[in-house]
């Protein structure tokens, strides 16, 4: 209800009595204060705004809605790329994880067998690698330069 | 409180459904429209009775309800002024700075 200053109390309570009989809640304020009330609940984003206003903004809010679903899409792709590459590091943690677990068990096993005498263990790793190092130092003696001298092929060592 | 007779100016979608609801609440609303509104407002039972004029609806009813167009609401007080009647004037459009205005301009209270 918006009456005026001068509305007369008689013709106020009738009309009080009309909007409560058909199930509505009367509630009085000033007239510029129900167009402002009754214009933000039916148009709210164009409130206040002419015609010539309007599209502008209504190209305005266009563009932030596509900026919007841009900005979405590359968060997406960034996260499943991301996604990818922390997988792919875990895997590798995983399989040097397990490569570290075999060799301490190895080790371990070596320290039992050695029993009292635990300064052996390094010996025994190089005895258990000893093939290996054989194998090394002959290829490695293999592809040494050699020199032809008069006395005989001298094996040049760098 | 005795009720009013209440006039409702204009029956379409808010108008109609204000003149049913107050006549199932006890009112005796007349209606004023163009003549097929007021036959299907008689038929749907939205109203007990018509009037062909405002000035008709300003003498008859304690309650005359502006439901027209905005434009015309905004038209209606002039004419309503010059009946001299007591009966109080309300309307139903969303805009009311410019009918207040009107109405304050004319001296109505």
């Amino acid at each position: 209800m918006t009456p005026q200053a001068a509305t007369a109390p008689a013709a106020r309570r009738r009309v009080v009595a009309l909007i409560r009989a058909a199930g509505a809640v009367p509630v009085v304020m000033p007239a510029d204060e129900h167009d402002r009330a009754a214009a933000f609940l039916s148009h709210p984003p164009a409130r206040g705004l002419g015609p010539g206003r309007r599209r502008p903004m209504i190209e305005r809010q266009k563009v932030e809605i596509d900026a919007e679903a841009e900005a979405e899409r590359i968060r997406r792709v960034a996260r499943g790329e991301g996604d990818a590459v922390l997988a792919k590091y875990l895997a590798e943690a995983e399989g040097i994880r397990k490569v570290l677990e075999a060799k301490t068990a190895g080790y371990e096993g070596l320290l039992r067998v050695c029993g009292a005498r635990p300064d052996l263990a390094p010996a025994l790793l190089l005895l258990e690698k000893l093939p290996e190092l054989v194998a090394e130092q002959v290829e490695a003696i293999q592809s040494t330069p050699t020199v032809t001298t008069a006395t005989g092929r001298i094996r040049c060592v760098r | 409180m005795k009720r009013p007779v209440v006039a409702v100016v204009g029956l379409g979608l808010i108008g109609g459904s204000l003149a049913r609801v107050l006549g199932r609440a006890g009112y005796r609303v007349l209606g004023s429209d163009r003549a097929p509104v007021l036959r299907a407002a008689r038929k749907a039972r939205a109203i007990a009775g018509e009037v062909t004029t405002l000035e008709e609806a300003a003498r008859s009813a304690g309650v005359v309800v502006l439901a027209a167009s905005p434009e015309t609401n905004r038209r209606l007080p002039r004419r309503l002024a010059r009946t001299g009647t007591g009966a109080a004037m309300t309307d139903v459009g969303s805009v009311k700075v410019s009918i207040v205005a009107e109405a304050e301009r004319l001296g109505l209270s």
